[in-house]
């Protein structure tokens, strides 16, 4: 909606806001960092509301917790946003003078009332009341959210529903108000950022622009494909189609992290040719037809990391790394000069230039500057320039430069895998504090947080299915099933049930994840599978 | 109690709380290739292993065209490996397919 992919705000600007919203995000577990800064603004005063189906260790912190059904985002937000029209709470001289269509969207919120909200979702109406006039009321607000909100096959409408509520508010473009989506890896931010995206060139320049790609032609000397590639799920996808045959796989573990994993595994070792190129061997490593061992891009790498306030950071290498194990940088400029392009970078600060020269937004950012500054934060036009601290200022000037941001109407639609008799039972997934992803990198040493994989149920539901504590059944999905150890959590409200990704080799949670995925974003709605739970005959219970 | 039998549940009850058992990940230290479709990895010299991996990748692209190649690259790994692996998949081997891990 507003061009660049970035958050609009920088951490210390959460410390300073009146009203935190953080919606589909347990910053406190999978965000600690960020959830540092945040805690800073509920000690400065702000008010925090979370929003999960969860009441995470995250709400254990918030004023208020609203538990609304998986996949009902879309529902809350947007009687969020008729209440605050209703009130006569929104700003109508920024959304005149910065945005357009308001009217499609003041008519495509106005079913959505309270009482209908309050149905739909789950959450009792005054508090989505509360909600809106605590948000519209603020001096300064902030809506924060991860991947309980893009990990729905509707994951791009359910951002932009944020976003309208933030439009309608006026609560962007200043210091202390904005919409950040939380990265959840070290370098989600800059991987988009460098154009690793099938429609982008560096710099969110996109490919099918025909005055931006001469440029990067000119400077590499071939001829970049006009027409923009597939995303990672659109590449599973011409896999089954057969039009997808040789990949090149870098530090990534789609066996294991990808939903329906029968799906993804089968297509994966059916390819023609596969190269994986990482530290360890992965289950995906295992399938390659050749495996290039890595450095880790921490400790044995030159270069920089993007965080989620678009700070661009040096990493330094101490070591190397161990064996035959290479830099990656030397790995792929070798495999070009082996396929007839010398690029003839000796350094990674060499590679890092040829970027600026082409990026306008990291132009300024050279590795001497992002040292002497502490890291600078994009747009960084040229040398002189200090970085943004938040984004779209523009829009409070008056006449506004530029386009105007349009508001998108979005209606609500509920999650692709249904509940019915078979599958009455909703399983949502996520992550813990002491554990990331697959597991790859935090399985191989022992923390005294950590136990093992479990299907978390609320006490109401083991209650009623006599299930105990311990128990292990098998958890039966329209995809596959698993056998796993019961754990009673009262964090979880009757009908919702908890399952981690992080331990695939003991407990594969993506057999029973649906790969349904956004049609825009191509994530895959892992946060809504309809699963039902089945006793096993030699369970009893313990003592 | 039935304990879990090294790192597969057994059938019963286990402790939920219980640790797991720590996965024994080595670090690769040479390239790995193998022979044909149904032999194991083997280890290689980086020589032999790039030399396969030029050969397949010009293979496939003599076979399919550009548009049969995937890159996944990597949210951990730095900005500038994202950059070089863009720049090999749009310029060394023509296509727009590439992607990286922060769509799951």
């Amino acid at each position: 909606m507003f061009g660049a992919g970035g958050g609009t705000n920088s951490y210390r600007e959460i410390e300073e806001t009146d009203v935190i919203v953080l919606w589909g995000s347990n910053a406190r577990e999978t965000h600690p960092i960020f959830f540092h800064h945040l805690l800073r603004g509920v000690r400065n005063g702000a008010r925090l509301y979370t929003i999960d189906p969860r009441r995470t260790s995250s709400a254990e912190w918030a004023d208020v917790w609203l538990g609304l059904d998986v996949g009902s985002d879309i529902a809350l937000a947007n009687a969020v946003g008729r209440e605050i029209i209703a009130a006569g709470l929104h700003n109508t001289q920024f959304i005149e003078r910065a945005t357009v269509d308001f009217e499609a969207y003041r008519a495509k919120v106005e079913p959505y009332t309270l009482e209908y909200a309050a149905r739909e979702t789950g959450v009792p109406a005054d508090a989505i009341r509360d909600l809106a006039h605590d948000f519209a009321k603020a001096d300064r607000a902030m809506i924060c959210w991860t991947l309980g909100i893009t990990e729905h096959h509707n994951a791009v409408d359910n951002v932009v529903a944020l976003i309208n509520l933030v439009l309608l508010t006026g609560h962007v473009g200043r210091y202390g108000s904005g919409v950040n989506p939380l990265r959840g890896q070290n370098n989600v931010q800059g991987g988009g950022d460098m154009g690793a995206l099938p429609d982008r060139l560096p710099g969110f320049q996109h490919v099918e622009n025909d005055e931006l790609r001469p440029k990067f032609e000119a400077a590499w000397g071939v001829t970049v494909p006009p027409k923009r590639g597939w995303h990672l799920s659109g590449m599973f996808d011409a896999m089954e189609r057969g039009e997808l045959q040789a990949l090149y796989v870098i530090g990534e573990n789609p066996v294991q992290s990808e939903a329906d994993q029968k799906r993804a595994r089968h297509l994966l070792e059916t390819r023609d040719f596969m190269v994986v190129q990482d530290i360890f061997l992965t289950k995906t490593a295992e399938l390659a037809d050749v495996v290039l061992p890595a450095a880790a891009s921490w400790a044995e790498s030159e270069g920089t990391v993007t965080n989620s306030e678009r700070r661009v950071q040096r990493v330094r290498k101490a070591l190397d790394p161990p064996g035959e194990a290479r830099d990656d940088l030397w790995i792929v400029q070798e495999l070009a000069r082996r396929m007839g392009q010398d690029w003839g970078w000796t350094s990674a600060e060499d590679c890092w230039d040829e970027l600026r020269s082409l990026s306008p937004v990291h132009a300024g950012m050279t590795y001497r500057r992002l040292e002497e500054l502490g890291g600078i934060q994009w747009p960084c036009y040229d040398e002189d320039h200090p970085g943004e601290l938040f984004l779209h200022s523009r829009l409070w000037e008056d006449p506004v430069p530029g386009n105007r941001v349009p508001f998108v109407p979005v209606d609500h639609d509920p999650p692709v895998d249904r509940l019915d008799d078979d599958y009455p039972i909703r399983l949502t997934t996520g992550r813990r504090l002491d554990s990331y992803n697959t597991g790859v990198q935090t399985a191989g040493y022992t923390t005294p947080m950590r136990r093992g994989e479990s299907l978390d149920i609320s006490p109401e539901d083991a209650e009623s299915m006599r299930l105990f504590e311990g128990e292990l059944v098998r958890v039966v999905s329209r995809r596959g099933q698993v056998e796993v150890p019961i754990r009673v959590d009262a964090s979880l409200r009757p009908g919702l049930t908890f399952m981690t990704l992080h331990f695939q080799d003991d407990v594969a949670t993506n057999l029973l994840t649906i790969d349904a995925t956004d049609p825009k974003s191509g994530t895959a709605e892992f946060k809504a599978t309809a699963i039902r739970i089945e006793r096993l005959p030699a369970a009893v219970p313990a003592r | 109690m039935t304990r879990r039998a090294g790192r597969r549940y057994t059938r019963g009850v286990v402790d939920s709380q219980e640790a797991p058992v720590p996965k024994d990940y080595v670090r690769l230290t040479q390239p790995l290739v193998r022979d044909s479709k149904d032999a194991p990895l083997r280890p290689a010299s980086w020589d032999e292993a790039l030399t396969r991996v030029v050969a397949g990748f010009q293979a496939a692209k003599a076979q399919h065209g550009p548009t049969t190649f995937g890159v996944f690259s990597c949210s951990k790994a730095t900005n500038e490996v994202n950059f070089a692996a863009q720049k090999f998949s749009r310029s060394v081997l023509g296509s727009n397919n590439i992607d990286s891990c922060n769509r799951t």
